[in-house]
């Protein structure tokens, strides 16, 4: 056996394992695909029944506190904020968490909202880093600014949950433009089972290049930045099918943190969101999931694609790697924390279906992916590769990525039709060929690099400029600060 | 087999499948632009079309003749849906002369009529959607018509919703036998809420009904209905509540919280704030039964609950349940008792620093 005839069937060997692994991968892809699109279908009829009573005058409706965590946010705040006020829901508390800000954030909101501190220390444990102070406001009672040292997204979220009295709490991003009637929306899962429900998750778009007044979407457009515009595509896909799907497949294990509504109690019991992870958004439900399901809990985790909220995505290739980077840093210390969860037929579809799904396709799939691009080169400089078939295959899978991700286009345009012009559609469609070809090869190198951070255990986060949806609309409303 | 036959057999799969892939790629984005080019025109007639309707129906509604048949007929084919969705949105806001119009124009419409025929051979999604549509347009049913075609849970709440909003003379019992044969036995919140509506006057029929019923039911749906419960007005005096004491003594600790509150309306029945395990409650194991007991303790707000409320928040363990009662007493103007108690231990001072500091903030008093 000459070394050459081993590298040959090695690659050969590889080879197989490649085809195998992207037929058996996106085979689980397409069926989740397929069961989001029966989903969507469900939730489209669903979300006609409107039942005919007053949901805001019943004394059933279960109280919400928006918790929104703030770290360095000064540029939105007062715009992000006011919009909440004005929520379409009757009982609402927003509970605005500065997280050791240092560009302003609190002095902005003091003087808008003319807050008063509350001079003394709090009676019941917040679990988080110390807490500077908490601020209420004489004119808007609803609103409560808890001001602490820093500790990250998810310790600020721990202290908003454990301040509340709210039955559910919605987690959100400072920069996180909720619709107005989303609160409304997300809810139903909730009063539909008022018993069952104890998370539900809505769809975060993409506002970059939308018209914004004083905190709400005025007029949706689609970004020419290539960019933005894959992000976009990506979110819809995301969305739309993925978590659609896994929602059907009770196996829905993230809920965004842009836009998610829990059971306070719950996730008190769960022991909050955890610190030490920087997806505290995914391991937040798979914590709940396995807390219920070892206690043989009737429950349901449940995804809308219906209520929005727009978040501003990263527009430099660098703020996007890292968060990207994060992510899969996210997911691959998740799936390690919640390892004894993975096959399991104790944790139901969660166990024997999600977390192996996210494992085999998401966590390993960018890499083994990746590592065949370093492997063509190589293989093409030894003369062992079939350079026709390489292609074939490469078009191929390309195009099955292409056909996945306008089955998330399609959804647009059979349900809620955001992007109504024509044009913005064939924006999207072109965005989703350069999804596969190149962003996605973009992303197998962040996953590499994210799982290198992973193994040098690094936990920071990566910080995110915000530019602000709308400078004239702040400005405006700065004016009626000092007019106040 | 030889590498290159295996290959070549790949290569020819693999074009097979690309080929069959472009068809689909080709039909898929054929279909998107093609539904996305369609809608639009659609899209911008009912845009115009919807605040033109609501403002002419709604001008109509205020007129002594509304001349709704002279409005139907100026109606297009692609009015329909829009004017459907005008009434809806304004019959669930209006009230008055004004809906009894609009109910009219509906009836113009023949929109009552299509409600009742998918009511009785619709699928089960129809009869809901048929079902709001006769709660909003007031069209009375009989009641062996509702047990006969309301099945699911949306539908047998609308079926009771329909009584209720008719004014039907027995609405509160065959109402309450709708929402009671739900086969799961679990309300949703407008199910909670018609339930809600249909006792919201007087209680005594659904707490006798509960009384009598409850063995048979899941703990949750128990809960559900102390829940509603709680929200009504009290049974009369002489009905019993032992069923809801004994609920006190459940493994569920929902259950028991649910108990507590349901009581909270019968602060002013003699008898029941002196049978009702009040003791039993505040000493409960769990915080949030006790949490709910004060909460109870303090809608009655008589003198003995008040020193109810302050024994338990000298005693009370958890943070959160001694703020539930301090905060009850400060409203109540109470926190004088703490004040003058020797047993304030640093606990509680610091629960009524708070209460006290976060009403300052507020603007209110101390």
């Amino acid at each position: 056996m000459t070394p050459e005839f081993v590298l040959v069937w090695l690659f050969a060997a590889f080879s197989i394992f490649v085809v195998g692994y992207y037929v058996m991968v996106n085979g689980l892809y397409a069926g989740i695909h397929v069961a989001g699109l029966f989903e969507l279908q469900r939730q489209k009829r669903e979300a006609e029944w409107n039942p005919p009573y007053e949901p805001f005058s019943s004394p059933f409706l279960p109280g919400i506190a928006v918790v929104v965590p703030a770290y360095n946010e000064a540029p939105t705040i007062i715009e992000s904020v006011q919009a909440l006020l004005t929520l379409e829901y009757s009982d609402t508390e927003i509970v605005v968490v500065n997280d050791g800000s240092t560009d302003g954030t609190l002095e902005r909101l003091i003087e808008r909202y003319d807050l008063q501190r509350v001079e003394a220390t709090p009676p019941f444990e917040l679990p988080c880093e110390p807490v500077r102070g908490i601020y209420r406001s004489p004119d808007e009672e609803g609103l409560v600014v808890i001001d602490k040292q820093n500790g990250g997204k998810a310790d600020a979220l721990n202290a908003g949950v454990g301040y509340t009295e709210k039955r559910l709490f919605c987690a959100i991003d400072a920069d996180t433009i909720i619709e107005h009637g989303a609160l409304l929306e997300i809810v139903r899962p909730f009063l539909r089972s008022p018993r069952r429900t104890v998370a539900s998750g809505g769809t975060i778009r993409v506002a970059n290049e939308c018209e914004v007044e004083k905190g709400r979407i005025q007029a949706v457009d689609l970004s020419w930045n290539p960019l933005i515009s894959v992000q976009v595509m990506e979110y819809l896909r995301a969305f739309y099918s993925g978590r659609l799907g896994l929602s059907r497949l009770e196996g829905l294990i993230i809920i965004s943190g842009a836009f998610g509504l829990f059971r306070t109690d719950l996730v008190r019991e769960v022991g909050g969101y955890r610190t030490e992870s920087v997806t505290e958004d995914l391991d937040l439900v798979i914590a709940i999931h396995k807390h219920l399901l070892e206690r043989d809990f009737e429950y349901q985790v449940t995804f809308l694609p219906r209520p929005v909220a727009w978040t501003e995505a990263p527009e430099s290739l660098a703020q996007l790697g890292a968060q990207r980077r994060r992510w899969y840093r996210g997911l691959v210390d998740s799936l390690v924390t919640y390892r004894g969860m993975i096959g399991r037929r104790k944790y139901g579809r969660v166990g024997t279906f999600a977390l192996p799904f996210f494992a085999l396709a998401e966590a390993l799939g960018p890499l083994i992916e990746g590592a065949g691009y370093v492997l063509i080169p190589v293989a093409v400089l030894l003369g062992i590769l079939n350079v026709e078939f390489f292609l074939l295959f490469f078009l191929v899978t390309s195009g099955v990525g292409i056909l996945l991700s306008w089955f998330g286009v399609y959804s647009e345009v059979w349900t809620y039709n955001r992007y109504e012009r024509p044009r913005q559609i064939v924006g999207l469609l072109l965005s989703a060929v350069a999804e596969n070809v190149g962003y996605r090869q973009w992303k197998t190198l962040q996953a590499w690099r994210g799982l290198a951070q992973y193994v040098r255990g690094e936990h920071e986060w990566g910080e995110m400029t915000r530019k602000g949806f709308d400078v004239r609309s702040s400005e405006d409303l700065e004016a009626n600060t000092d007019d106040d | 087999m030889p590498v290159e036959t295996a290959t070549g057999l790949a290569e020819a799969a693999l074009v097979y499948f690309g080929v069959g892939l472009l068809i689909l790629l080709a039909a898929v984005a054929t279909l998107t632009i093609g539904r996305s080019v369609a809608a639009v025109r659609p899209r911008r007639y009912e845009r115009r079309r919807y605040p033109e309707l609501y403002i002419d129906a709604y001008t109509r509604s205020v007129q002594p003749d509304p001349k709704w048949d002279e409005f139907v007929d100026s109606l297009s084919k692609r009015d329909g849906p829009v004017i459907r969705e005008v009434l809806d949105s304004l019959l669930r806001t209006l009230r008055g002369r004004e809906r009894r119009e609009l109910q009219a124009a509906a009836q113009a419409l023949d929109i009552n009529e299509e409600a009742r025929k998918r009511l009785r051979k619709g699928s089960p999604r129809e009869k809901r959607q048929a079902l709001g549509w006769l709660v909003l347009l007031e069209e009375s049913l009989p009641p062996t018509v509702l047990h006969r075609h309301c099945r699911s849970d949306d539908a047998l709440a609308g079926g009771a919703r329909l009584l209720y909003a008719c004014g039907h003379p027995d609405a509160k019992r065959e109402g309450t036998e709708l929402l009671f044969s739900d086969a799961d036995q679990t309300l949703t919140v407008f199910g909670e809420d018609t339930l809600y509506r249909l006792h919201q006057g007087d209680g005594t029929r659904l707490v006798r009904q509960a009384g009598r019923r409850h063995d048979g039911w899941r703990p949750a749906f128990v809960i559900q209905v102390l829940t509603v419960i709680r929200h009504v007005t009290p049974a009369h005096s002489g009905v019993s509540l032992s069923w809801i004491y004994e609920l006190v003594e459940s493994p569920y600790r929902e259950v028991r919280t649910a108990a507590a509150a349901a009581l909270s309306q019968y602060g002013h029945h003699d008898d029941v704030r002196s049978a009702a395990p009040i003791d039993r409650l505040c000493s409960d194991p769990d915080a949030e039964v006790r949490k709910t007991t004060y909460e109870t303790l303090a809608v009655w707000n008589d003198h003995a609950a008040r020193s109810r409320l302050a024994t338990a928040a000298i005693d009370e363990p958890d943070d959160r349940a001694r703020l539930v009662a301090v905060r009850f007493l400060a409203e109540a103007r109470s926190l004088g008792t703490l004040d003058r108690s020797t047993k304030v231990d640093s606990d509680l001072r610091a629960t009524v620093e708070w209460v006290r500091a976060e009403r300052a903030a507020l603007g209110g008093t101390t």
